[in-house]
């Protein structure tokens, strides 16, 4: 044994003294006119539809750009949790000399803050992220997309076939409440603002075709769970839901409504392949455009196109909100509807159009600042071409709509 | 008559498994050797069969992985990896030593990491980081020797079975974890993020460092702890036989509470290790099932610090190099690391099996017995 340890000593010396003898990683500075060499950092891997919808849009980016923009592949980094390892994959991305870093996950924002600063010649750019516009670190930018508007045209398509099926007498007895409204389904995740404003503009667009709707939204607390998403839709058509749409990644709840014939709405993916008899649409967000903002901007040696105070908000216009319907006559009155919304004469959460317990909002403080510290501190709600309305997305990119509005109910906490 | 024909229905399989007696040393490190070899060219050829023409990029990719010197970080990092898991094995050996089969590590270490990240999360900001550090580490160690002990009262006291107690207060460390994540985060989001007090220093480049100097210090105390001390051989007492204990008059009860103290302060000081040095953070998964790896290692390392040594080594590098490889040779899925780590514990355990037994074929003679007996 004393052999060994004297061994073992000996091995642990030398390691130390070539550790002291080793350099540390220098980022790359960037020449405009260059490719770009560009890092992604991903949650998950392909199996999640979720980091499936970021790998795809960076494969298209690239593809569109060319090699004269783009440095070789992009190096994509799956399954990097929301811990150290994610400042640990930025590095790693670093040292093989990645000029714009990209990651995918909302937790995954600290760390890459953490790299920003480290590295100031690298541009980090955290979609989902709500801290770029307090952190003030000029190298760190947050990026999300009006999602809420392809989530109310894939609601407004979901109430067309809702009115179709009510005027065929396809709505049963329990589908509808006491007071007679119909009723709606929604699973969520997490009970915080990016999924309340999801489900409230969906919810926003099926009540605009048809009036008289309310909707019970369960959580799963888990942004990935097949069982807990199936058992969720379950507890939703048990309840009579005679639609459901769902904020979650995996295949649950639209498997069990194909299963048990209630239409669905879908998100990231369209689910027309594996559900058929009960696939009515879907939106998503299409982060490519986004891609190739940044990569262009680089490229010419300019600001982020579209970007205020670090933030980028996707839209309707640029491609970044996507949204189907399987119905083609539906799709057409749909294209109407988006057509008003990218001229601003229709807004999503017009406040005439919800009431928050009896009320028309009138003012709304919301927490857009992130400082860490929950404070809702900036008014929200905006008057404009004679329409009071929420302003979602537009002082800063990612989603802070949390308000609790009539007609919907949660039937268990999120948190 | 008949009987003999009932026997002669019989399945009988062709080979039986007897015990190996007096394999030589030299011998049985020839198999590990030979099985450490195989569990790297396995992993070598799953990768190339996944990705067909990557099999010498696995291994230039998995080297640069664990040792670029160009990057002392990185190099760092695995020395972290390889600390943690060498003292979550050693805390978890006197208790082994003891045949107190205690797989709640996991547990006990995250119960550490939430009371580090209570206290780095909640401590006035006017306190110097010296002082929130020494807290966590204080508060970790209590957490822990509370987790452990719960188990060892009842051992001790009700002789109720420590594995199923031990393992079910993973379970409680980690609903406790969510629990109070989604008090702390307000917004729902789930997201902890970076701590901004409370956290070690960078050396080289790395929040890690000083847990390798940890490590290296709780190395040395815990060798002569089992080696040199009398606490040490009245584990092994306890371990080799209850009877012979209590015959020369070792307090049975002292010693397994005793034991399940000093590992679960072990343990919750890894936690404090984890939070406050190598993550910086909290989330309900942050130990990552380092605490059942340590059980295997520690199971692996016959509860010899040294050879524990080299199979956190070796597993470290295998799950850092392995990452690494998976992510250059762009394998679509992030569960290659975790197959390949599998990869080198069945090739290793399958050793640990073919040195301590052997196969043997029933010999002919024996059936030509049963011949006899059925012509007499």
């Amino acid at each position: 044994m004393k052999k060994l340890s004297r061994i073992f000593l000996a091995v642990l010396s030398g390691a130390m003294m070539s550790l002291a003898g080793c350099s540390e990683v220098k980022a790359k500075v960037y020449e405009k006119g260059k490719p770009v060499k560009i890092g992604l950092i991903c949650l998950h891997d392909n199996q999640s539809t979720y980091d499936k919808n970021f790998i795809d849009a960076m494969g298209e980016a690239a593809k569109n750009l060319g090699a004269s923009k783009v440095d070789g592949e992009p190096i994509i980094k799956t399954g990097i949790g929301e811990d150290n390892n994610c400042y640990n994959a930025a590095r790693d991305l670093v040292k093989q000399g990645c000029n714009v870093i990209f990651a995918d996950s909302f937790g995954h924002e600290s760390f890459m803050l953490k790299a920003a600063k480290k590295w100031p010649e690298v541009t980090f750019c955290h979609a989902t992220g709500t801290q770029a516009k307090t952190a003030n670190v000029s190298n760190y930018h947050n990026a999300f997309a009006s999602i809420y508007e392809g989530r109310y045209l894939a609601g407004y398509a979901a109430g067309l076939r809702l009115a179709a099926m009510s005027a065929n007498g396809e709505l049963k007895a329990e589908n509808f409440d006491k007071d007679g409204n119909i009723k709606l389904g929604y699973i969520g995740a997490f009970q915080y603002a990016e999924v309340i404003s999801g489900y409230t503009s969906w919810y926003l667009g099926v009540k605009e075709v048809v009036p008289n709707v309310v909707m019970d939204v369960t959580f799963t607390k888990s942004w990935y769970d097949p069982v807990a998403e199936e058992a969720g839709a379950t507890t939703l058509i048990d309840r009579g839901a005679a639609l459901i749409s769902q904020h979650a990644d995996s295949m649950g709840a639209p498997g069990k409504c194909e299963v048990a014939g209630v239409p669905n709405v879908s998100y990231n993916i369209s689910t027309n392949a594996d559900c058929p008899k009960t696939y009515t649409a879907f939106s998503k967000i299409n982060w490519a455009p986004y891609y190739e903002a940044v990569i262009n901007s680089l490229f010419e040696g300019k600001p982020i196109a579209g970007e205020v105070n670090n933030n980028f908000t996707g839209t309707l216009d640029t491609d970044s909100v996507q949204y189907d319907a399987k119905d083609q006559n539906a799709k057409v009155a749909c294209e109407v509807i988006k057509a008003e919304l990218e001229a601003g004469t229709r807004k999503v959460f017009d406040c005439s159009k919800f009431t928050v317990e009896g009320e028309h909002l009138t003012s709304y403080l919301a927490d857009v600042d992130d400082f860490g510290d929950f404070v809702k501190e900036t008014e929200a709600i905006k008057t404009e071409g004679g329409i009071t309305f929420f302003d979602e997305s537009a002082l800063r990119s990612a989603p802070y709509f949390d308000i609790a509005i009539d007609g919907i109910t949660t039937l268990n906490s999120g948190f | 008559m008949e009987r003999v024909k009932e026997e002669k229905k019989k399945f009988k399989w062709p080979f039986y498994i007897t015990k190996k007696i007096g394999l030589p040393k030299w011998k049985y490190w020839l198999i590990r050797v030979g099985g450490i070899l195989l569990a790297f060219l396995v992993a070598g050829i799953t990768c190339a069969i996944l990705k067909p023409g990557t099999f010498g990029l696995f291994y230039s990719e998995m080297f640069r992985g664990c040792f670029d010197f160009s990057d002392i970080s990185s190099v760092i990092d695995l020395f972290v990896e390889f600390s943690l898991l060498l003292l979550i094995a050693l805390a978890l050996t006197p208790a082994f030593k003891m045949k107190f089969w205690n797989i709640g590590a996991e547990g006990q270490i995250l119960i550490g990491c939430l009371i580090s990240a209570w206290i780095a999360r909640f401590a006035p900001s006017e306190w110097p980081n010296f002082l929130i550090l020494l807290c966590c580490g204080i508060g970790s160690v209590v957490a822990g020797m509370i987790w452990s002990v719960i188990p060892a009262l009842f051992k001790a006291f009700f002789n109720t079975n420590e594995t199923l107690f031990t393992l079910m207060m993973n379970y409680i460390a980690k609903i406790l974890s969510a629990l109070a994540i989604s008090l702390w985060i307000k917004n729902g989001s789930q997201s902890f993020g970076v701590l901004t007090q409370g956290t070690f220093p960078e050396i080289m480049q790395n929040s890690g460092t000083l847990v390798i100097v940890f490590a290296i210090v709780a190395f040395v105390m815990l060798y002569f702890y089992l080696k040199n001390s009398i606490h040490g051989y009245e584990i092994s007492v306890v371990g080799e036989s209850l009877n012979t204990a209590r015959y020369v008059g070792i307090d049975v009860k002292k010693v397994i509470i005793r034991t399940m103290i000093f590992t679960g302060s072990l343990m919750g000081f890894i936690g404090f290790l984890i939070v406050c040095g190598v993550h910086q953070s909290f989330n309900d998964s942050i130990v990552a099932g380092k605490g059942f790896t340590g059980v295997l290692i520690a199971w692996l390392g016959h509860f010899e610090p040294f050879e524990i040594a080299l199979f956190s080594f070796l597993s470290a590098v295998f799950e850092q190099g392995t990452t690494t490889a998976a992510s250059a040779v762009n394998m679509s899925s992030h569960q290659f690391s975790s197959i390949c780590t599998g990869i080198f514990f069945f090739i290793i355990i399958a050793c640990e099996f073919f040195s301590s037994y052997q196969i043997k074929m029933h010999k002919k003679e024996k059936e030509e017995e049963v011949k006899d007996d059925v012509s007499n």
